[in-house]
């Protein structure tokens, strides 16, 4: 039989940051500052990140393109006070809007996917 | 490829035949049973599915047999392997700008 699991749409990451919430947001929320650690490629060209949602200094959701002619995928940074003063930030990349669970074969080679 | 993925699996009824077909091969009227979609609807679903490579068919006599194909998840690793290496490496970038934010 087949076992549902997570279809590699998603990467998440986290980790803590020293600096508060408030500043950790104006480094992810102003382009300016996003184009100095964000947004740059190795080329020199930069990726195209646009604000969809913000909820200061809470949540802040942008659109993320590769290329121009890419269909945008979404990156949510979620930030929590921690209480040593820093900041708590999530990562979430989906590459398209609606996560979903497929089942796989059970006998299909799924290393990669259960490596997720 | 992974834009043709991406769109053959942005339908919830092409979600649910992969679904269904992960448990294992089915035939053209096994797998509509439980869907209100006609047949030439599902052929249409059938036909994107196989066009993005995440099924397979397999002809016998009369009949065709759908079942999904492993290897048509690997593009879609692909982006996964590169945004795990991707994001770890910016927000050690994002570290070292906010020492030198407000500077």
């Amino acid at each position: 039989m087949s076992e549902p699991v997570d279809l590699p749409e998603r990467v998440m990451v986290e980790c803590t940051l020293d600096e508060a919430p408030d500043k950790v947001w104006r480094a992810l929320s102003i382009p300016e500052f996003r184009d100095s650690w964000l947004t740059p490629k190795a080329d020199g060209e930069h990726y195209a990140a646009e604000v969809v949602e913000a909820e200061p200094p809470r949540r802040l959701t942008l659109s993320w393109r590769e290329g121009a002619d890419d269909a945008a995928e979404l990156v949510t940074f979620t930030l929590s006070p921690t209480s040593t003063g820093g900041t708590w930030l999530r990562l979430v990349h989906d590459r398209v809007a609606a996560p979903m669970r497929v089942p796989i074969p059970a006998n299909a080679n799924i290393m990669m996917l259960r490596a997720a | 490829m992974e834009a043709d993925i991406f769109k053959a699996l942005a339908d919830p009824n092409r979600r649910a035949m992969l679904e269904r077909l992960a448990a294992g091969e089915l035939n053209a009227t096994a797998l509509r049973q439980g869907f209100d979609i006609s047949q030439p609807a599902l052929s249409q679903h059938l036909a994107v599915l196989r066009a993005a490579g995440l099924i397979n068919e397999r002809r016998e006599g009369r009949h065709v047999h759908y079942a999904v194909n492993p290897d048509g998840m690997a593009p879609l690793t692909d982006w996964l392997a590169r945004y795990q290496a991707f994001w770890p490496e910016r927000l050690g970038r994002l570290r070292d700008f906010l020492k030198e934010m407000d500077q």
